[in-house]
């Protein structure tokens, strides 16, 4: 009825309404923690069923017990990039981001979301205690550090001996042997390699299978600008993907698996090898770790660059990032990071999670002996190849995990050259 | 609620004017809006704001929330109409309007014609049939996820009939299907419900003489029913239209990001994939104010075939 508004409903809608809306759009800080005086924030994918989650969490704990201090831990997983870029517009972000460096991550130092920490690592005395090689891969190409550089990963290759027994065949180091291997295990119904064709898992054995017939330095080149057709190693190692999965290599309807559904099937027995990153086997039950093997994808029976079965190593895990308003309270931040770094904080993420670390030590995972087994191997054993996940474009990554998911399907080795091109030229 | 004061002795309006009188202005207090005015400031901050922002972005260029955005003039049109990709998925998104529409509405129809007929437990079946539209999106991807995925329960129960089973999700000539297939799960009982609302208001002494006629079941739904409830349907069709248009993202966000290839890119999963994971956010809104321009096109369109005849 609007000819029968009065004054006094005239001004409690006017007064109604600008008392809820600071109410409704919200002001207050990211958790309710950080707003207490001498609290930090933390804002990390070491969270759920990741491993080192819980370590992670207890080293908190403990943190906040013998400082008094309150740490505010906010927790997301791959998307934890958003919510921070989200939260850093608003001037809200956490003091620091543990996260790895990787699409537009790669970009936070450059655009002022997080502060270079290359002086800090001196002042904090941390310069000495972290893995060079790790400091170097986390530095960008202005010289900036972007990061202290947390945890690392090994990316072997696991493969279930006692299956393989079963078939009657024994562990493959070349593509015709593990051929072999797949015809053998598929006739005794078992999966031969199975790996999360739908997503990023998928990706990077694809990538990995392709550094087989490529070096260093033109891997650098395909992976950064995509133009695979310009490397007769890059094409010879599409055509060497398909020919295995055409040889049934891989599970039946491999491109519909993830992550998680690979570890599954490995851990079932459903699956004889599983490419799976150290941190994933540290989620290996004991009674299947028994009868694993760790080592490295065979190398190209032809053609190949490599000397031996290839394994990714990284130094690209969870970094340190310390955001805008993290840059206010250093002083607050510098006993928490180098408690990160104390040699008990270590020993906990080797011995209690199964983590790889780059924090320099001597400790060797004890209770989690695929990941111990991934960290000795050596290059008598398999060739070290990269993460490419620093050369990719930040807008190609997603794409390029659609590509490689087609790729697992039927696709010919010429749509799935074409395809990811078309995806770093979109970009 | 309006009220309309009569003249006692003419009967006519008050408002009625005399002809050549010059029209006078109502007061302010019988032009404001009164208990609407927080809605109407809601709308226009949080509804025509966004759509303004839409065609705001669109004209520059800006890649990634945290850079400072440009002027980019037609640039971002140009690049979207010059993608493989959107044209891509153009082309699913037709299709999952074209295909999962029709289907949608008809069997909504033929549901709610069945549930108005009241056969024993109608009312249960009404509750059942609008469940779907009570589980979240993430917990009817998890549901789909566990029916479709390689080691799930259509291929569990495929393997005992000597059937091969398939990644549904994963293979580009079944990806777009399953997708359409969890949107007309979601809709379809949603929708029933609505349109069972509008064919309880039909006389039911008419439907009994059609049927003392001899008039069938099929006949009494389409040729009696269906005129009746015709324009009711417009509007359901239109609201699933916009459905299927600008909330797919999020289906495909969590059973498919799109893939294999871009068998799964759907206008709106796009506009989500380059703001958010691509971070070019001028392409997402140039591809927003397609997507706006075929809503409302299609909204048209709608209105037009499925006007009130009756």
């Amino acid at each position: 009825m609007t000819d029968g508004i009065s004054r006094r409903t005239f001004l409690g809608t006017v007064i109604g309404g600008g008392v809820m809306i600071p109410l409704l759009t919200g002001c207050g800080p990211l958790v309710p923690a950080s707003g207490i005086p001498g609290s930090i924030s933390v804002h990390t994918q070491l969270s759920g069923a990741v491993s080192g989650a819980q370590v992670f969490s207890d080293v908190v704990a403990a943190y906040s017990r013998t400082t008094d201090r309150a740490v505010a831990l906010l927790k997301n997983g791959s998307d934890l990039p958003i919510v921070f870029e989200t939260s850093s517009l608003a001037g809200k972000e956490a003091d620091i981001a543990m996260v790895n460096l990787q699409g537009r991550t790669l970009s936070w130092t450059r655009l002022g979301a997080t502060i270079p920490v290359e002086d800090l690592l001196d002042d904090w005395g941390l310069r000495d205690k972290i893995i060079p090689e790790a400091l170097e891969e986390w530095t960008d190409e202005d010289g900036h550090l972007r990061a202290f550089p947390f945890t690392r990963t090994n990316w072997p290759v696991s493969f279930n001996t006692g299956l393989l027994a079963e078939a009657g065949v024994e562990l493959p180091t070349t593509s015709d042997e593990l051929i072999l291997v797949a015809d053998a295990l598929r006739s005794k119904g078992i999966g031969p390699v199975t790996v999360g064709g739908s997503d990023w898992s998928g990706q990077k054995l694809f990538l990995q299978i392709l550094q087989g017939f490529l070096t260093k330095d033109e891997a650098t080149r395909a992976f950064s600008t995509g133009k695979l057709s310009e490397f007769p190693g890059a094409v010879a190692g599409v055509e060497h993907f398909v020919e295995l999965r055409d040889a049934g290599v891989f599970v039946d309807n491999v491109q519909g698996y993830t992550s998680d559904s690979e570890l599954t099937q490995f851990n079932t027995r459903k699956a004889a090898i599983v490419p799976a990153m150290s941190s994933a086997l540290a989620l290996v039950p004991a009674e299947r770790a028994a009868e694993v093997t760790v080592g490295g994808w065979p190398t190209p029976s032809q053609g190949g660059v490599v000397d031996h079965p290839t394994v990714i190593q990284s130094y690209n895990g969870h970094g340190i990032w310390i955001s805008a308003n993290g840059a206010e309270k250093l002083e607050l931040l510098k006993p928490f990071i180098q408690n990160l770094y104390s040699p008990e904080v270590t020993s906990e993420f080797i011995l209690g999670s199964g983590r790889d670390m780059n924090r320099i030590t001597d400790v060797v995972s004890t209770d989690f002996p695929l990941v111990a087994q991934a960290s000795q191997l050596t290059t008598d054993q398999v060739t070290p190849v990269m993460l490419p996940d620093l050369l990719i474009p930040d807008a190609v990554f997603e794409p390029m995990i659609r590509v490689t998911a087609m790729a697992y399907g039927s696709a010919s080795a010429d749509q799935i050259i074409d395809r990811f091109e078309q995806a770093y030229d979109a970009a | 609620m309006t009220v309309l004061e009569v003249s006692p002795t003419t009967g006519r309006p008050v408002s009625a004017r005399p002809p050549g009188a010059r029209p006078r202005r109502s007061p302010l207090r019988e032009r404001f809006p009164g208990l609407a005015l927080p809605a109407l400031i809601w709308y226009a901050v949080f509804m025509i704001g966004p759509v303004v922002a839409i065609f705001v972005i669109a004209f520059l260029r800006w890649p990634g929330m945290l850079e400072t955005p440009s002027f980019a003039g037609l640039d971002n049109f140009s690049v979207v109409f010059a993608d493989a990709t959107f044209w891509a998925a153009l082309g699913n998104s037709a299709v999952q309007i074209v295909v999962g529409l029709p289907i949608m509405i008809v069997l909504a129809f033929l549901l709610a014609f069945y549930v108005v007929q009241k056969p024993r437990g109608h009312r249960v079946l009404r509750y059942i049939l609008f469940i779907p539209a009570l589980i979240s999106a993430p917990a009817t991807a998890m549901v789909f996820y566990a029916m479709l995925n390689p080691d799930g329960l259509v291929n569990g129960l495929l393997a005992p009939l000597g059937l091969a089973g398939n990644a549904w999700l994963a293979d580009p000539s079944t990806a777009l299907g399953a997708i359409i297939a969890v949107e007309l799960w979601s809709g379809i009982g949603y929708s029933a419900v609505l349109i069972a609302a509008r064919l309880d208001g039909v006389d039911t002494e008419i439907v009994q003489a059609a049927r003392v006629d001899g008039a069938s079941d099929w006949r009494i739904a389409w040729r009696m029913y269906w005129p009746i409830a015709r324009d009711f349907v417009g509007v359901v069709t239109m609201l699933q239209f916009l459905s299927l248009l600008f909330n797919s993202a999020q289906t495909v966000l969590l059973l498919t990001q799109g893939g294999p290839g871009t068998s799964t890119m759907t206008l709106s999963y796009l506009i989500y994939s380059k703001a958010f994971v691509e971070t070019d956010l001028g392409y997402s809104q140039a591809v927003g104010v397609v997507l706006f321009v075929l809503g409302l096109l299609g909204m048209w369109l709608i209105r037009r075939t499925l006007r009130a005849t009756h």
